[in-house]
């Protein structure tokens, strides 16, 4: 039996509730509860005004590191003494034989030499949940201030997008992050589309795997009761409201129908932070959605708790992910699966790869408000509705996704070729 | 003339000099109620002698001679008088006659009314350089009359002691005597400051903008002039500079405002000009015209104080509106010699003790210490370390020393040091000099502080691609004992060459030799492994080399400014002393050029100062860079 697993997330679900530390918190509990190791910690991350940089303790085997991290160029921790003090203590009390590390962000890549150091025979493994090595652009993949899609970084196209920075300056983060990442082991990437990137970007294919992230088992929701003649027309979006999310190509979607259209259609937003958006989008959104609002064709219930998703899907037809980035592997996918929801969803990235084109759902073309308004229109037919429900797939059990960890982990060092490092001067993949 | 008054003075008589010579003995002015006119407040003494004159039967005057001043010193007699008819004055020695260096005439219708002559009356000066000590006045009228006194003899109260009230008096004589005592400071001085502005329509024009001096050093002196006279700059004491070399640029200010009465000859109307070396601070300098016969005084203005730190002067004076091309051409003509002066002069006021400081372990005998100088930026440091960390020949055989060279970033490299070690393992030594010491003088610190075998100068943004390379070119250089230097390949970052070995290329733009790196920005070409190739030279950028060796050379020279060309100067006295210079074009690291130096401000002072440190390259080497670049077959300068 594996003797110790320390899962590390950039923050604790208990109050923060995103992809990547619910995916930690769940894998965490998933190896605790099943036993699938002798002893399982997690150290979550956790902020606050002016982090002490010590290792506290939330509840038994979960502990929060009060530390941040200042330099987003470079992702260097802001309290790098914590990094060489009290994350060293702690380690080397706990003595991890598997550290899965979910993030970096907020931590700062200074750790992942810290483990290899105090912990040297360790295996690390680090699950990317988006872009932000490769990318600066809060790791969108998506050129600055437009939603013009990246395909590929370069240190000219990175400067690009940010003048303030030069080609130097992106090869020196570059550098810094990948000798970082030089000692993780393994990496996990939750969809095949990233982990391409990843490569592209210069991480040994041998070294990099596809993991999906996992969901609770269980039955999926009966399909929502329907009048005689009734439509699959309700349409709901789950996640924050932020320029990458699409929400304003679906509501500008809505808008380009007509009145009658509109009036086959209901469209409802459990979308969060609107608040916190800039003053220009958000006052984009607004324009866009008082109108459609006040017709009665879109709500707008907002917030919700994770515990209350399943009644709120199980009112609506559709989930939809109408996203102007790539997106890695959205939950917001998984759950639907989970809940047999059917998805309508862009057509690049992470979203395609999960959402099977005539199967899980349908695909639409990205940033495309005149195909969104069709296919709002078009998915309503009960028969198509019933097909897809019955050909979706479910999604990735938690227990079959730890053990899928475990075993990425455990894999015999011979069975992964000692990769040599990139020369430097290829780090910008532009020889 | 106020010595005509002096002659009716009750006591003028008595002030007579002595005579001299028997024929004229008991001469008076015949007509001396004559000459009355109104009193002056006139100089004292007066007339050397009576007025020489020579009377016809009918008491006419038909020549005459006077002598109105003698200025007398061993090296210098000037004489002013007047003549009339046939009388002359002459100086002779021992062999005859003296021909006098400035002879100026004026005419003299004063004298002329008074006595009455029939012809016209010439006032004269004459001034004889270096007159032979018994050299005597000989004043001739007429057959008859005659009077002779050697100059010596006269009475100091008989003489005029302010050579600047003959100056006043004669002022045609102001140009020819600038000529004629350009040599004698003293002199020169009493000229300068007898000439005056002109009032002349098209008269010469001339402004100082700028004269700014360091004691001892020199100085410049920027401003604008208009018209074609010779222009010269004189201070109180006498020192000296001709305009003739000034570098000239055209000013558009001055072109716009005086066009309508310059014309063409606007052109061009700024000038730089280096100050001579006594001329210091606190001077009153003189800008002059010769202007025909005349001396025109176009501007004057004290000397004020140039910066003295060398980088301090050359950020101020390559500032000055001389373009860049010429710049070289200034260098060697003009303040070329002060900034190498100043550079000199600051090596002389000694530094502090450095402070050395360590983390971790280094081991006793090193095999190569890396000497590293950290000059604005220090976050390469970290991308350094990274891979240091992960090469154990680094880590464990060799010595790193950071040699930190700003004092803005001493306080937080050395706070740095201990996390460095924490987070990398590296054994680190940080030295800070105390002060700015420059590229060279970073590196000898470094030099005089390390203890490896070798030593391995390295920029701060020069990184490593993989471990393994040190412990290479290390051996490298210990299988090729004829190499006193080698350096490396050097890449871009985004995989282009940026160093695969320099040469000199001769730039017709600016008119100097720069260094090159050939096929600079493109792809690598193939490289032999194990391979050394022979350059003129190597960036100093990574460059190793036997610690002993390099120390007894005296490591790079400190008589550069900020960084430039001290690498390849390095590598041409290696090779003075017998060895050779190649690069190992199998081992690469990547080169973030030039992103240590911004803090050395805009690229048009970055560019000077590179073009500074070429001129003082090209003074120090300039035959071994033409023996390498005809080697080359590079284009010689014609």
């Amino acid at each position: 039996m594996i003797g110790t697993v320390l899962v590390i997330a950039h923050g604790h679900r208990d109050f923060s509730a995103g992809g990547a530390e619910v995916a930690a918190h769940q894998l965490f509990t998933t190896l605790r509860d099943q036993g699938m190791t002798r002893k399982v910690a997690l150290l979550a991350r956790h902020g606050g005004t002016a982090p002490s940089g010590l290792v506290t303790v939330l509840r038994e085997d979960e502990y929060l590191w009060r530390t941040g991290m200042s330099d987003w160029f470079r992702f260097r921790s802001a309290v790098r003494d914590s990094v060489t003090g009290p994350f060293r203590s702690f380690l080397a009390r706990l003595k991890p034989d598997i550290v899965f590390v979910h993030h970096y962000a907020h931590m700062g890549l200074e750790m992942l030499r810290e483990i290899r150091r105090t912990c040297p025979s360790a295996r690390i493994v680090l699950t990317l949940h988006e872009f932000q090595a490769i990318c600066h652009n809060n790791g969108q993949m998506v050129k600055r201030g437009s939603r013009e899609l990246c395909f590929e970084e370069t240190l000219q196209a990175c400067n690009a997008c940010f003048p303030e920075h030069s080609e130097e300056d992106f090869w020196l983060r570059k550098h810094f992050i990948q000798r970082h990442l030089d000692a993780v082991d393994r990496f996990v990437a939750p969809s095949e589309f990233l982990r391409q990137r990843y490569i592209s970007w210069g991480l040994a294919p041998e070294k990099i795997t596809m993991i999906e992230n996992g969901q609770p088992a269980g039955p999926r929701l009966p399909p929502r009761a329907l009048p005689a003649d009734g439509r699959r027309n309700r349409f709901a979006y789950f996640g924050q409201v932020t320029p990458f999310k699409g929400v304003d190509v679906l509501l500008t979607a809505l808008t380009g129908l007509t009145r009658k259209q509109r009036k086959e259609i209901q469209v409802e937003i459990h979308g969060a932070n609107l608040e916190i958006q800039e003053e220009g989008f958000r006052g984009r959104i607004e324009a866009l959605r008082r109108p459609l609002m006040e017709e009665g064709v879109l709500h707008w219930p907002g917030a919700y708790h994770r515990d209350d998703l399943q009644r709120r899907m199980a009112r609506i037809d559709w989930v939809v992910v109408p996203s102007v980035w790539w997106e890695n592997s959205p939950v917001v996918i998984q759950e639907a699966l989970r809940f047999g929801r059917p998805l309508l969803c862009s057509n690049i990235g992470g979203m395609a790869e999960h959402v099977r084109d005539g199967l899980d759902g349908l695909h639409v073309g990205v940033g495309n408000a005149a195909d969104w308004g069709e296919t709002l229109l078009t998915a309503g037919d009960p028969e198509r509705w019933e097909r897809l429900y019955r050909s979706m797939k479910a999604p990735v059990p938690l227990e079959s996704a730890a053990r899928q960890y475990l075993d990425w982990a455990q894999g015999t060092v011979e069975g992964i070729p000692d990769v040599p490092r990139r020369p430097a001067a290829r780090i910008a993949g532009t020889v | 003339m106020s010595w005509l008054t002096n002659l009716l003075r009750p006591d003028g008589q008595a002030r007579l000099a002595p005579e001299t010579s028997p024929a004229l003995s008991g001469q008076a002015p015949a007509t001396a109620q004559a000459f009355d006119t109104p009193a002056s407040d006139g100089p004292l003494g007066g007339p050397v002698w009576l007025p020489l004159v020579e009377p016809d039967a009918a008491g006419r005057f038909l020549s005459g001679l006077g002598l109105d001043r003698i200025f007398y010193a061993p090296d210098l007699v000037v004489v002013t008088g007047w003549s009339a008819g046939a009388a002359t004055l002459a100086l002779e020695g021992p062999v005859g006659p003296i021909a006098p260096d400035v002879r100026v005439n004026v005419p003299r219708p004063d004298v002329s009314a008074a006595y009455a002559f029939a012809g016209p009356v010439h006032g004269f000066l004459l001034a004889f350089r270096d007159p032979p000590a018994s050299a005597c006045l000989v004043a001739r009228a007429g057959a008859e009359r005659m009077r002779r006194s050697e100059i010596a003899q006269f009475p100091a109260d008989r003489l005029e002691p302010d050579l600047g009230r003959i100056l006043a008096e004669y002022a045609a004589a102001r140009g020819p005597l600038f000529d004629a005592l350009r040599s004698t400071p003293a002199y020169l001085a009493a000229v300068a400051r007898a000439a005056a502005p002109a009032s002349r329509p098209g008269a010469p024009l001339g402004h100082m903008d700028i004269v700014k001096a360091v004691p001892g050093a020199g100085g410049l002196c920027i401003g604008w002039s208009l018209g074609q006279a010779d222009l010269h700059l004189v201070d109180e004491a006498g020192n000296w500079q001709s305009l003739a070399s000034a570098m000239r640029w055209n000013r558009g200010d001055i072109f716009d405002g005086f066009a309508g009465d310059y014309g063409a000859a606007c052109a061009d109307a700024g000038f730089l000009q280096a100050l001579p070396t006594p001329l210091g601070p606190g001077h009153m300098v003189r800008l002059l015209a010769r202007d025909g016969d005349d001396l025109v005084l176009l501007h004057e203005r004290v000397v004020e104080a140039a910066p003295l730190d060398p980088v301090g002067y050359a950020r101020w004076s390559f500032g000055l509106p001389v373009p860049a091309e010429q710049m070289v051409e200034r260098f060697s003509r003009h303040d070329g010699a002060v900034l190498r002066t100043l550079i000199t002069r600051a090596h002389e006021h000694g530094s502090p003790p450095p402070m050395v400081r360590r983390a971790g372990r280094v081991p006793a005998e090193p095999e190569v210490s890396l000497l590293i100088p950290l000059f604005g930026r220090y976050d390469f440091v970290e991308h350094q370390l990274l891979e240091f960390a992960d090469d154990p020949f680094i880590r464990d055989r060799c010595e790193i020393i950071y040699v930190v060279d700003d004092p803005g970033i001493s306080a937080p490299v050395l706070a740095a040091l201990d996390m460095w070690w924490q987070l990398y393992g590296v054994p680190i030594t940080v030295v800070w000099g105390g002060r700015n010491r420059g590229f060279s003088g970073a590196n000898n610190l470094g030099l005089s502080l390390a203890r490896g075998r070798q030593v391995l100068f390295l920029n701060s943004d020069v990184v490593p691609m993989a471990p393994g390379w040190l412990e290479a070119l290390s051996r490298r250089l210990d299988d090729h004992p004829e190499f006193g230097l080698l350096g490396t390949r050097l890449l871009f970052p985004s995989g282009g060459v940026q160093h695969d070995g320099m040469t000199f290329e001769f730039n017709g733009t600016y008119g100097v030799w720069l260094n090159q790196h050939p096929g600079k920005g493109l792809p690598a070409e193939d490289a032999i492994p194990g391979t050394v190739r022979e350059w003129p030279a190597a960036t100093g950028a990574c460059l190793i080399a036997d610690r002993a060796e390099i120390a007894a050379l005296g490591g790079f020279s400190e008589a550069y400014l900020i960084g430039d060309f001290e690498d390849s100067d390095l590598c041409l006295k290696v090779e003075a002393s017998g060895r050779r210079v190649g690069v190992c074009p199998d081992i690469a690291l990547t080169h973030l050029e030039r992103q240590s130096f911004g803090m050395h401000g805009t690229g048009e002072f970055r560019m000077r100062v590179m073009l500074f440190n070429a001129w003082l390259h090209q003074e120090r080497w300039r035959g071994a860079i033409e023996r390498h670049a005809a080697s080359w077959g590079e284009e010689m300068p014609a």
